[in-house]
């Protein structure tokens, strides 16, 4: 025996140490690397191991043999379903911040009275669960020490075990509800009972038995031990326990918290998948020699409490101690977890909802929540020590545990529709929860109820459907199940489901996305917190918005439509880990109201389609698979093509922006995607937007001065009209920005060569004509020598003036027209055309091949261009060396121009041999000649093209072999000017 | 038009491995319980068989998940 007092210091020492853990996990001197392991994590999950294994398994093994372990394997077939049973269910309770059961069925099945109905049935089956630990933690006391009742022994466990819920999950709210000091603390208790059994179930082998070889001798001349394990299993409900159990690994709510609330990854489920299973396996291994311990050395008591009574044989009194500390770990984890779990329900199911009628506005809405939830584990934990004070000694453990196995099975029917049935209505839930828990009542509770004296036994049903004896769980098991099933099909196909049910249907059996409809109304974050105020009270409205800011990674300045649809549904997340998804969508779309005819940012819905995409790629296969690589074929195909892509909705939001377009413009995609086109920084928010509304297609040698300096772009448009089945929202604007800066370098250096080669042809004419005026000069000058005529010598000399001044002409002209020109410059003036042709007309003049040709023009003095100069005037030299080139001798090459509204048309005409029609198509591209090898570059036309489309205006060929050629040349911006206006300013 | 290359990933989708596995399991159930209900067997076997299929649910898990 030992002393009260002892077992008392050594509990709360205990439990003080678990606490102490928990605190140091949330402060972070255990790393979160520790905390967040899956190690930890599966053995967090140890939690399913309660009172019942550590001490009832051994009583199930008394009455039951083997059919204990179907306990477990049960579980075991569950988590080896991990990849589509468990994956999906923590996928949805991941993305969508869902703490509990009642939100995830909420969140599926859209009705407001879901949530109420599955915390009151996760409550009413975990009632008896939550006794059987008190009765257990209370009889295995009373086993080491008779001095303290049964009542005060069972109100004190409750009291510590409601300080320590409270200490442990309930001292600060947390989003999404998640404690790493929690998952540290059942983790160590984990591996506490699995020491303490092991330890209890070795001394049973070699303190009791005397040792390995002696255990054997013992089975050996004991056949009859080995037959009562297995002979229950051949006759008795296995299949029914076993599912029993598949059930509960899941859909107990303190195993849904720690498998899914407080899992962090995918990893650590797929680890635990077998990890669990195996910690399971090591924790019973020991049952059996416990058992046989038992009978050995105490066959008077309860199996239930062979734990205990095998480790009092030592003859040290640690091990009994030990034990009861495992005994007290399986029951503290089972009991803090479980109620956090239905405090969770409680509030945001319950209470919240009920407070949401009261103005919030006054209140400290995050002290509110707390205190809400420290009451509802108070009010769970009275209810736990209620039902046990009513059923007392009228039912074991194992048999309290299945009540409760029983009673969360019932949620099986429902979560099958909310995994895989997307016809499931949330009336034909409700429907089968109802009838399941029903049948539940009559088959389970009430025999206990008339055990206890509470009924009379003549109301007692039960027997109505054969549920007496072991056969009980089988045929409780059927009927709940069955009747749940039928309902809920009957049901759905009765109902029709709401468009909120089959849109989270698609969310949850397709794993889809949420379509997004309608823009926010609110204009900027500071408009969110002043609509929540009212719900919520000014600091925790501030607080909820700026948290989703910070986890958006935007700032309180944020406008962007598609940006604060983003913002408010993270809101809903974040309300829903607080509140439970009901409400956060009520808060939500009460206070955060959307424009319900405007379509959501097409960039937005890409996103989402992208990530959701990206998060589902292991799961498509075959055709969706192929279409899959495609898709991202085309999208990398597109990010990474050469020139700029970006892509407008019909709100002008932007909704593709490649890496080129990020690169030339220095805004990267994340800063303009979801943007309005108009709201980019300058120069580019103007420009593209005038572009995107202006009516040309087409926009040429654009010079903008970036971040990265001046460069030169071509703009091009083109509208996105698709199918008529495709949603409106699809139509749009593409623009694509091609830069040519290095085109119009090399261009630019073309052009030189090109008007350096025209000067090599003209070079035997500028000899020519230099070389007569020098010689005019040599002789003015050798006559001045003997001429003494002051007169004369005048004359003499102004002849030499004339002679250089001519020489100086056709230098300074040759000189202009070599000049080498910076692509950049785009020097456009106002000048006379006729000048610009006569001065063509004389430079093409200089060519000696030309002088066959006679040149003239017909052009107004009054006809002023606005372009550049110096091109136009290689334009004019290009088109008359052509000109000349194909005609005869002594014929014509007329140059005419005139305006015409705002522009000039000017028109160079031959007399030549004519162009045929299928090369009429090839002239203008580089390179092309039909001048003898040698005799042409093929770049004269080209340039001539250039320069006309660089001026926007337009070039036409009108010619026919024989006949000659007219190229006609069309230029905006002319202008009549009287000239000697013009020379006067 | 360019061809979008295809994919080369081996892995089977996981929902068919699922089921594969389970097929598995219904063509052994039947002579591992026959091996584990036989005459007077040891008291560990049920250990055996769930530590089986433990080790059958590591083999799954680490088919869907290796890289």
């Amino acid at each position: 025996m030992i002393s009260a007092w002892v077992v008392l210091i050594a509990s709360l020492s205990y439990l003080a140490l678990l606490f102490l853990l928990a605190w140091l996990a949330e402060r972070g001197t255990i790393p979160l690397a520790v905390a967040r392991h899956p190690i930890t994590y599966t053995l967090s999950l140890g939690v399913y191991a309660t009172s019942w294994s550590y001490y009832g398994s051994v009583g199930l093994a008394q009455d039951g043999g083997f059919l204990f372990l179907t306990i477990y394997i049960g579980l075991t077939v569950a988590m080896g379903l991990t990849p589509v049973l468990l994956q999906p269910i923590f996928r949805l309770v991941r993305d969508y911040q869902l703490s509990s059961l009642a939100d995830l069925f909420a969140f599926r099945y859209r009705k407001t009275s879901v949530g109420p109905w599955v915390t009151a049935a996760m409550l009413m089956g975990s009632i008896p669960y939550l006794s059987l630990q008190i009765r257990a933690g209370t009889q295995s006391v009373q086993m080491l020490t008779h001095d303290i009742p049964t009542d005060t022994l069972a109100l004190a466990f409750c009291t510590v075990l409601t300080v320590f819920a409270v200490l442990f999950g309930a001292r600060h709210l947390t989003p999404r509800d998640q404690h790493e000091g929690l998952v540290v603390a059942i983790a160590f208790e984990s591996a506490v009972k699995l020491i303490a059994l092991l330890s209890v179930g070795l001394f049973a082998i070699v303190g009791v038995f005397g040792g390995f070889a002696e255990f054997d001798q013992w089975i050996d001349a004991t056949p009859e031990a080995i037959d009562a394990l297995y002979d229950p299993v051949k006759d008795g409900s296995w299949l029914s326990m076993m599912v029993l159990s598949f059930c509960a690994a899941f859909l107990l709510p303190r195993q849904f918290h720690m498998m899914f609330t407080e899992n962090h990854s995918s990893r650590s489920l797929r680890v635990a998948s077998w990890a669990f299973p195996l910690y399971l396996l090591l924790l019973n291994l020991p049952i059996i020699p416990i058992l046989w311990a038992g009978q050995t050395v105490a066959p008077g008591i309860s199996a239930d409490l062979y734990v205990m009574a095998v480790s009092m044989v030592a003859e040290n009194s640690w091990l009994p101690l030990f034990a009861l500390i495992g005994g007290m770990s399986a029951a503290s984890a089972m009991m803090i977890v479980a109620t956090l779990s239905l405090s969770s329900m409680v509030l945001n199911h319950w209470i919240a909802p009920a407070g949401m009628t009261v103005p919030q506005a006054q209140h400290d809405f995050y002290r509110a929540l707390l205190w809400s939830k420290r009451v509802s584990i108070v009010f769970i934990i009275l209810c736990a020590y209620g039902f046990f004070k009513v059923i007392q000694d009228n039912a074991g453990l194992a048999q309290m545990g299945l009540i409760s196995f029983v009673a969360v099975a019932q949620l099986l029917p429902g979560m099958v529709g909310l995994l895989f049935w997307g016809r499931a209505t949330s009336n034909g839930f409700l429907l089968g929860l109802a009838g399941g828990f029903l049948m539940w009542f009559v088959i389970l509770i009430m025999p206990l109820l008339v055990n206890s004296d509470i009924l009379d036994q003549q109301i007692d049903l039960s027997a109505i459907f054969g549920a007496e004896g072991s056969d009980i769980w089988a045929v409780a098991t059927f009927w709940t199940l069955t009747t749940n099933a039928i309902l809920l099909v009957l049901g759905s196909y009765a109902t029709r489901p709401s468009n909120e049910e089959v849109e989270a249907a698609e969310l949850c059996v397709h794993q889809g996305t949420r379509p997004l409809t309608g823009t926010v109304l609110a204009l900027s974050p500071y408009q969110f917190s002043q609509q929540l105020e009212e719900v919520m009270g000014p600091s925790a409205a501030e607080k909820e918005v700026d948290n989703a800011l910070q986890e958006l990674k935007l700032d309180w300045q944020e406008s962007r439509p598609a940006e604060l649809r983003r913002l408010r549904e993270h809101i809903e997340l974040n309300l829903s880990g607080l509140l439970g998804p009901t409400l956060a969508r009520l808060i939500v779309n009460d206070r955060l109201r959307l424009h319900k005819e405007t379509h959501a940012a097409l960039s937005d819905s890409f996103k989402r389609l992208e990530m959701r995409l990206e998060n589902s790629r292991n799961r498509l296969r075959g055709a969706e698979r192929e279409l899959d690589e495609m898709r991202r074929y085309h999208r990398d195909v597109l990010q990474e093509l050469p020139i700029g892509v970006c892509s407008l909705d019909t709100n002008n939001t932007i909704v593709i922006w490649n890496t080129t377009m990020a690169q030339l413009s220095g805004i990267a995609a994340g800063d303009a995607l979801g943007q309005s086109i108009e709201a980019l920084r300058p120069p580019w928010g103007k420009l593209l937007f005038d572009f995107a509304k202006g009516d040309t297609n087409h926009l040429l040698k654009q010079r903008v001065r970036g971040d990265n300096g001046s460069h030169s772009y071509n703009f091009h448009k083109s509208s996105i009209q698709t199918s008529a089945i495709t949603p409106e929202a699809r139509n749009g604007l593409v623009i694509l920005l091609e830069d040519r800066t290095n085109i119009d370098l090399l261009e630019a250096e073309l052009a030189h060569s090109e008007r350096l080669a025209s000067i090599g042809r003209f070079a035997a004419g500028v000899a020519h004509e230099i070389g007569n005026p020098l010689t005019g000069i040599d002789s003015l000058a050798q006559n001045l020598a003997h001429e003494n005529d002051p007169d004369i010598v005048l004359q003499t000399g102004d002849n030499i003036i004339k002679q250089t001044r001519r020489i100086n002409e056709i230098v300074k002209s040759l000189l202009a027209f070599s000049r080498r020109e910076a692509p950049s410059e785009g020097s456009r003036d106002l000048f006379e055309l006729a000048h610009c042709i006569t001065e063509a007309i004389d430079l093409i003049k200089l060519d000696p091949s030309t002088h066959r040709i006679r040149f003239s023009y017909d052009c107004l003095p009054t006809l002023f261009v606005h372009a550049d100069r110096q091109k136009i005037l290689q334009m004019i030299v290009n088109l008359l060396s052509n000109a000349s080139a194909a005609s005869s001798d002594n014929s014509d090459v007329d140059v005419r121009a005139h305006g015409m509204g705002s522009s000039c048309i000017i028109e160079v005409i031959d007399q030549g041999s004519g162009i045929e029609n299928d090369v009429q198509t090839s002239i203008f591209e580089p390179f092309y000649t039909t001048k003898a090898v040698g005799k042409g570059t093929g770049l004269g036309l080209s340039l001539v093209h250039s320069i006309v489309e660089e001026h926007a205006g337009r070039i036409t060929l009108d010619s026919s072999p024989g006949n000659g050629s007219c190229f006609r040349i069309t230029l905006p911006g002319a202008v009549l000017i009287n000239t000697k206006e013009h020379n006067a300013t | 038009m360019s061809q979008a290359p295809k994919s080369n990933d081996p892995r089977v989708p996981v929902d068919r491995l699922v089921m594969l596995v389970l097929l598995a399991a219904l063509l052994f159930a039947s002579p591992l319980f026959d091996w584990v209900l036989r005459e007077r067997p040891s008291w560990y076997a049920p250990f055996v068989l769930w530590a089986i299929l433990i080790a059958a649910i590591f083999a799954l898990s680490r088919a869907i998940n290796r890289p």
